[in-house]
């Protein structure tokens, strides 16, 4: 019964996890668009026309603000973030490259989570003073909480990563010493 | 310089090391220095990371970003490649030349060394072995060429600087070019004298009008990708369009080119190539973000300045000077990618520059050539690391010819870059008509 309901559970976080990437990617996909097709319009209208778009910058640099923070959480997940790690040539593959790598992760997590707090910050000071755009008077609540969600969502990525390293060293520990009572 | 930079900087390089990514680094730097100093809140560091982030400037990199990945998804890749073998591959040591025509070629269209190695590489090494070159050596000159997508534009760098110093990027476009021909001829040099003794096999004689009637033929199936860069440059050289509106008509000539000319773009390879672009700008965008955040502690710290004295303490000699920041550009390039190296490095060293009297377009291309060569020299060199992946050779192998391209090819254009002001502002004065 409990076992039926714990897979139960399991599942729907699954589809929960896979539908939080998707929409990732689908966000991406879409302000990317939008951001390419506002800025050619612009250039159609200016050149073409002679009649610019009031404001139509403003949100193609909104829609790319989105784009950015929810790329680079996607780029957290998919561990593509730029490094420039010596840790490889100057150690031999084993356990000291993962516990190092554990440690990196660590405090990649460690750090994104502080962020997340100065985001909080910043956000909540956005909805108090209630800042709007200087074009449209967008309220900045919508493009600022790119910045926290963006945030939340590495963090979480880098800590999972981070959990998985510390399985990977368990793993290998119990492999090492299995190999030696053999 | 006070004690917290000293430390700041301190743990900046030790998270490098140990592989926490460049984005956090620039976090926990800034981190640390609101932790020790007395800046109250944090939240003036996120309001000017964000109001860097949103600029219309910006905005070009993604826009290049995307339109290079859909340029550079599929075929065009080994449409170049036959069109620069149709040209140059019946000479002896004509293919290593194709590599370094059609790296830059490519460079210029997809902005990145990276997918340069990988698209040509994956082509050109197997081809450059069958014809009998060395396998290491063909794996180098693919790394080593690839770097020339930094300094033919329209380059993701040129615009991260012209952004950081504000210094106009359709000047900055231009500043590199020459020394990245310049390079182009070094590596031919460099290419015939190391392939002597290889045991290359001659292709089959063709007669001058076949070869000819070949070449148009190659020329015609690569017109779509070769015109991108005119495209872009024609646009903003012509004065009809910003950068980062001529990234937007490139995205959208792209995407016709891809689906009906091509027809190398299904929906699936669209969808997939646009969100997979849009998050490489996204990991970039979050550097840049942190990065501007490191930048105004730094400032509030009087960091250029002290830097500045630093330099000045040792010697007032404009050469040595010079020799001295093309070394700790070098370094920082051998330690990190080109556009952390920019934001980094950039603001700092931009006031020394400017009191040396070198004008802020010049040091561009002095950045750009000393941190290109950094992406191919050891110990992290991630160039090279990633191309003798694709070339499935050991590190080891490629270093004598890397080394030879360093120091014979890269080194000179460096020099050259940096005491040659005129190599760099001669196209920006004659096109842009600059003092």
């Amino acid at each position: 019964m409990l076992s039926s309901l714990f897979k139960s559970i399991l599942s729907v976080g699954c589809a929960l996890w896979r539908f939080k990437l998707q929409l990732q990617r689908w966000t991406l996909f879409v302000t990317s668009m939008g951001v390419t097709l506002l800025v050619f319009i612009q250039v159609i209208m200016r050149y073409f026309f002679d009649v610019p778009l009031y404001g139509i910058e403003e949100v193609a640099i909104y829609l790319a603000v989105w784009s950015y923070f929810i790329g680079a959480a996607y780029g957290a997940h998919q561990k593509e973030h730029i490094s420039a790690s010596l840790v490889d040539v100057f150690l031999p593959e084993g356990l000291g490259q993962m516990l190092i790598g554990m440690l990196a992760s660590l405090i990649s997590a460690s750090v994104s989570a502080w962020m997340i707090s100065w985001s909080w910050y910043y956000l909540s000071w956005t909805f108090r003073r209630g800042t709007v755009s200087v074009d449209l008077g967008l309220h900045m609540g919508w493009v600022h909480s790119a910045i926290f969600l963006g945030l939340l969502l590495m963090t979480m990525y880098f800590f999972i990563d981070f959990l998985e390293r510390l399985v990977q060293i368990f793993q290998y520990k119990k492999v090492s010493s299995k190999r030696e009572t053999l | 310089m006070s004690y917290d930079v000293i430390l700041d900087g301190l743990l900046l390089v030790t998270l490098l090391v140990i592989g926490v990514p460049v984005p956090i680094c620039f976090a926990a730097a800034a981190l640390l220095l609101i932790v020790l100093g007395e800046f109250g809140t944090p939240m003036f560091l996120v309001s000017a990371g964000y109001s860097k982030l949103s600029s219309i400037v910006l905005l070009a990199i993604p826009l290049y970003i995307l339109a290079g990945g859909l340029m550079s998804h599929g075929g065009i890749a080994g449409r170049l490649v036959d069109f620069a073998e149709s040209v140059a591959g019946r000479f002896r040591g004509g293919m290593g030349v194709v590599v370094i025509i059609s790296t830059a070629v490519f460079g210029a269209i997809s902005g990145m060394a990276s997918s340069a190695v990988a698209a040509i590489g994956g082509i050109m090494i197997p081809r450059l072995v069958e014809r009998g070159y060395d396998r290491n050596y063909a794996v180098s000159l693919v790394a080593c060429s690839s770097v020339l997508a930094l300094l033919i534009p329209p380059s993701a760098s040129m615009i991260i600087f012209g952004w950081v110093t504000n210094t106009s990027i359709t000047a900055l476009f231009l500043a590199p070019i020459l020394p990245g021909f310049l390079l182009i001829m070094l590596f031919m040099f460099w290419n015939r004298v190391l392939t002597r003794n290889m045991p290359i096999k001659a292709p089959e004689p063709v007669g001058f009008v076949d070869a000819a009637k070949i070449a148009s033929v190659k020329a015609k199936r690569a017109a779509f990708g070769l015109a991108m860069p005119l495209i872009i440059l024609g646009c903003i050289y012509g004065g009809v369009t910003t950068p980062t509106e001529a990234a937007a008509i490139a995205v959208v000539y792209a995407i016709p080119v891809g689906f009906l000319i091509y027809r190398d773009l299904n929906w699936k390879s669209f969808y997939d190539i646009v969100w997979k672009s849009a998050q490489t700008s996204g990991v970039l965008m979050v550097l840049i973000f942190f990065a501007s955040m490191l930048a105004r502690l730094f400032t509030m710290e009087n960091v250029p300045q002290e830097m500045m004295g630093s330099f000045l303490a040792v010697t007032e000699n404009k050469i040595l000077l010079l020799l001295m920041i093309n070394l700790f550009l070098v370094v920082i390039g051998m330690f990190m990618d080109d556009v952390s190296g920019i934001l980094l490095v950039s603001p700092m060293l931009l006031p020394i520059m400017l009191k040396l009297g070198v004008d802020p377009i010049h040091f561009g291309a002095i950045v750009a050539v000393n941190l290109g060569m950094g992406l191919i020299t050891p110990p992290t060199a991630p160039i090279l690391y990633f191309a003798a992946m694709v070339g499935g050779v050991k590190l080891g192998g490629i270093l004598k010819p890397t080394l030879v391209f360093v120091l014979f090819a890269y080194l000179p254009v460096v020099l050259l870059t940096t005491f040659l002001p005129d190599l760099s502002m001669a196209l920006p004065r004659l096109i842009l008509g600059l003092e």
